[in-house]
């Protein structure tokens, strides 16, 4: 049969306009929303004057300004002088508005310093512009009125230096130089800012505090979100268990007339200032290292001195960098002394902290007894983590407060700024226990660190290889193992070769790779405690919180934290 | 001798009614401060071109763009600057002191699959009483608590309607 001839035009004709409703399905969004790009202009301005961020040049101010505009996707070419830029400029008068409805942000403004050298400024909303102060060498955001000298100065604030009133032009770029060739003037992502009862919103942002939620919409969020409820919910299992086993022991040990051991443990959870001690700790411990290696230290020592000196003096490069790696130093050595002595750079050092803290660095230098190879792995434990330790020792030391069946009142999660306790939340010995239980599973972490956990499992399987293998390797005898070796030497003489054999390559082989490679890993989680130490975080190994995000809310509106005082 | 304790109770009763004015209307003008301060702050976030990203920090609880110093942090993000910057030119308008000022969001806008969403303020200020009698008043509030005999002190909060 034979096709007719048009077949082909009609199939041609509906494969062009499948194409191209495909073309206009698929095509590139036009560039309208010019506001973003004024706005990102502008806050790309902004950043060096809340940053602080020093700019090179001749003409600093016309590289912010042009930079800026760069990276919102202006077409910058040719803006480099007065000639292209003075010519989008018009003098505001009292009968002539400057920019129709006003500056606004990215637009900019040029006027003349006393040097007669044209000055570039860019608005960063519609009364405010970001300039470059000469005298103090930085960008400055000012006030319009400040700049036009349409009004006095407060005493105190001072302006760019300026030639007169009258050289202030204001100035916006042609619409064909903004990306897609469209300049949308429409800031109206204002909106409407209303007063509310106070009382409201600092309990909504006490719940919000309690609450952060990440803002992250991305796919996983949601399965993430299910293996964490998931975690939550048998961390909440542990914590009740634990909860009950405390509660049951405490009233053990009250009924059996133990309130001297409460009492005990209540003095480990006094807490004292230590601000002074740490400092007096960290000189001490300078000094002894600066005895031990005089030439390490006192070179690390010279460059934690010289390192500030030289960022004060402004020193290019040399300056920046000294004043980190002597930041760097400073943090490390009070690492090193909050980590051997337990006490910290803050002003609620925990005595069960110093105590435990103490005990772990005995542990960890004297390795006592040796009794069993376990030891070893012991002290490993305990050395790599005293901290982890310490903070399981507050809230051991917390436990007194059951000694009361009901504690005074507790100044709330809301204490707003002065005002009186907008909500007082009374809290019994359960509830403390409660609080202190729900922290366990975070304490579990902390001692056995999902980073770690493969580093532990090395080690401790490095270890208890070693244990029972060192011996038949013809090394130290082990206590304990005569059973092992007794058993080894029953065997025929060529199974009793194999067993050695196998004994002697672990030891000269697995046992040295495996604790090699746990060590290594360890030191990496070292390294990034250091490193968020360093970098002034909290790092996660070394606080206890005893509320879900403390330190987010000012000082006035953040909850107390729960001592171990009543 | 009559005359002379006349003249003091009129003296220490007319000094008493001007202290007492004072504390009225100091606490009326550190209402209205830290209205306007909460209001003007609140206004800057909502037009500042970074609000985004801070409604995403503290959306995730990781600052409320207080300030226990002088001077901004490193880290502070961008249009807390643009917040301290309008209630600080707010306060002293004003005559008042900023205490603290915490940003938070709107729970409005908390709920999955939302974005950056509107702004919460929350301003603490206070003002100088200048009460008659002579006391111990120092210039300037000592610190976040200051001595309420000398100062009036008032919160106040803002969000972006609608």
């Amino acid at each position: 049969m034979r096709r007719p001839g048009w077949l082909p035009l009609v199939a041609a004709v509906l494969v062009a306009l499948a194409a191209a409703a495909t073309m206009v399905a698929l095509r590139a969004e036009p560039a309208v929303a010019m506001t973003q790009a004024r706005l990102s202009a502008a806050g790309r301005a902004l950043r060096p004057v809340v940053h602080g961020d020093r700019l090179a040049g001749a003409r600093p101010d016309w590289a912010l300004v042009i930079d800026a505009w760069r990276r919102a996707g202006v077409d910058v070419d040719g803006l480099d002088g007065f000639a292209t830029l003075g010519r989008y400029c018009v003098l505001e008068s009292g009968d002539r508005p400057g920019l129709a409805g006003g500056p606004a942000p990215a637009d900019y403004a040029m006027y003349q310093d006393q040097a007669g050298d044209w000055r570039l400024g860019m608005f960063v909303s519609s009364s405010e512009v970001v300039v470059w102060d000469e005298a103090r060498q930085r960008a400055v955001r000012v006030e319009r009125p400040a700049l036009d000298g349409s009004v006095p100065l407060p005493p105190g604030d001072a302006a760019p230096v300026r030639r007169g009133a009258h050289e202030l032009l204001l100035c916006r770029l042609p619409s064909w130089r903004w990306p897609g060739r469209v300049d949308d003037l429409d800031t109206a992502a204002v909106g409407r800012v209303a007063l509310v009862d106070p009382a409201t919103v600092a309990e909504r942002l006490r719940w919000a505090v309690r609450h952060p939620r990440d803002a992250d919409t991305s796919w996983w969020h949601a399965p993430v979100t299910m293996v964490g409820f998931a975690l939550a919910a048998a961390s909440e299992l542990v914590s009740g268990a634990i909860d009950g086993l405390l509660h049951l022991g405490i009233d053990a040990v009250r009924a059996a007339g133990g309130g001297a051991v409460l009492a005990a443990v209540a003095l480990l959870g006094r807490r004292f200032d230590g601000h002074v001690l740490h400092l007096v700790l960290r000189g001490v411990l300078i000094a002894g290292a600066l005895v031990v290696e005089p030439w390490l230290v006192g070179a690390l020592l010279a460059v934690g001195v010289g390192g500030p000196l030289l960022g004060r003096a402004d020193v290019p490069v040399l300056g920046v960098i000294g004043d980190r790696v002597s930041a760097l130093l400073v943090a490390s050595a009070s690492f090193i002394t909050g980590l051997l002595t337990g006490v910290d750079d803050r002003g609620d050092v925990c005595a069960g902290s110093v105590v435990f803290a103490l005990l772990a660095d005995t542990v960890l230098w004297a390795k006592p007894l040796r009794l069993l190879r376990f030891a070893g792995t012991l002290s490993d434990v305990v050395s790599m983590r005293p901290r982890a330790v310490a903070a399981a020792a507050r809230m051991v030391a917390r436990l007194p407060l059951l000694a009361g069946r009901r504690l005074p009142a507790l100044p709330g999660a809301v204490t707003v700024a002065g005002k009186a306790a907008a909500v007082r939340e009374p809290l019994d010995g359960i509830g403390v226990l409660s609080a202190g239980a729900g922290h366990t599973p975070d304490l579990l972490s902390l001692l056995w660190r999902p980073s770690s956990l493969r580093s532990d499992l090395a080690g401790h399987t490095a270890a208890l290889l070693d244990f029972a293998t060192r011996d038949l390797a013809g090394g130290d005898p082990s206590w304990g193992l005569r059973h092992l070796r007794d058993a080894v030497d029953s065997l025929q003489p060529e199974q009793q070769q194999r067993v050695l054999a196998v004994a002697r390559r672990a030891q000269g082989t697995w046992v040295p790779r495996a604790l090699r490679a746990a060590e290594l890993s360890r030191l990496h989680s070292g390294a990034r405690v250091l490193a968020n130490a360093a970098a002034g975080r909290a790092p996660a190994g070394l606080a206890m919180p005893s509320m879900p995000h403390p330190g987010t809310l000012p000082p006035g509106l953040a909850p107390p934290p729960l001592t171990g005082e009543p | 001798m009559l005359l002379v304790a006349a003249s003091a109770a009129v003296l220490i009763a007319g000094v008493a009614a001007g202290d007492v004015a004072a504390v009225v209307a100091s606490g009326h003008r550190a209402q209205l401060a830290a209205d306007a301060v909460a209001h003007a702050a609140a206004g800057a976030l909502a037009a500042d071109p970074d609000r985004a990203g801070l409604s995403i920090e503290v959306q995730a609880g990781r600052t409320v763009c207080s300030r226990t110093g002088p001077g901004a942090s490193g880290d502070e993000p961008v249009a807390c600057a643009a917040a301290w910057a309008a209630a600080g030119q707010a306060s002293t308008a004003s005559g008042a002191v900023i205490l603290d000022l915490a940003v938070g969001p709107d729970l409005r806008d908390m709920r999955p699959g939302s974005g950056p969403g509107r702004l919460t303020v929350l301003a603490h200020v206070a003002v100088a009483r200048r009460l008659i009698a002579p006391g111990r008043c120092r210039p300037t509030p000592p610190g976040p608590r200051p001595d309420r005999l000398c100062w009036a002190e008032a919160w106040s909060g803002a969000q972006e309607a609608g």
